[in-house]
């Protein structure tokens, strides 16, 4: 498991102080924990194709990140993927590549997979992150499902 | 003081399991899926080497 933040350890103090002041008025403690989750997202998600919901809030923290071209470029070689995450539009794919829509079995297992991960690398969701993942928040609040149960139900996959 | 990411592949028996079904039931209404999200404040799907919408 991952130890301790990861905006702490690749974040430039002066990428911090570019995302506090762009998300005023929002507290810098909420920009944070979202800007944490991004880079969550950033850290695995090289080792994964296809989609992998994420709020709006978690998805703005990415677009400003990606607008200061050479800050960005030099985070994620200096994060363990070392290799640039590239951005692209689901709109733009639907025409580039029709068939770039996985199956839903196979999206499903790596739906799964993401969220497994996610637990194994950073812990247990909490009630603090998982309003972050909606598609987790999804599944908690479709199928009535404590988060408790839902971490128990990840674990058991390992 | 780095660690390396770490990324879990479930084998195919995952299918049995309840979790599984229950994303699969969710992804299967496509409807609802994208109604929840957008309750939940989500625009659309970021995906990694992909994209979002």
């Amino acid at each position: 498991m991952y130890s301790g933040f990861l905006h702490a350890n690749f974040l430039t103090e002066s990428l911090r102080c570019y995302l506090v002041e762009k998300c005023r008025p929002q507290a810098e403690a909420e920009t944070m924990q979202q800007t944490e989750e991004c880079l969550r997202f950033l850290y695995l998600s090289h080792l994964t194709k296809g989609s992998i919901p994420v709020c709006q809030q978690v998805d703005n923290i990415w677009h400003l990140l990606i607008l200061q071209t050479k800050e960005y470029f030099e985070l994620c070689q200096n994060m363990p993927c070392k290799t640039y995450i590239h951005h692209s539009s689901d709109i733009y794919l639907k025409y580039a590549n029709p068939n770039y829509r996985e199956v839903p079995e196979a999206e499903a297992k790596r739906q799964l997979e993401w969220l497994v991960s996610y637990v194994v690398n950073f812990g247990d969701m909490s009630e603090e992150n998982i309003k972050y993942w909606s598609f987790a928040r999804g599944i908690c609040t479709k199928f009535n499902m404590s988060l408790e149960n839902f971490n128990k139900k990840l674990r058991e996959l390992l | 003081m780095h660690n390396e990411p770490t990324w879990i592949t479930l084998k195919d028996d995952v299918k049995e399991n309840s979790l599984y079904s229950q994303i699969l039931l969710f992804l299967n209404n496509k409807e609802e899926l994208v109604d929840l999200l957008k309750a939940a404040g989500c625009t659309g799907v970021c995906t990694g080497p992909g994209g979002c919408k």
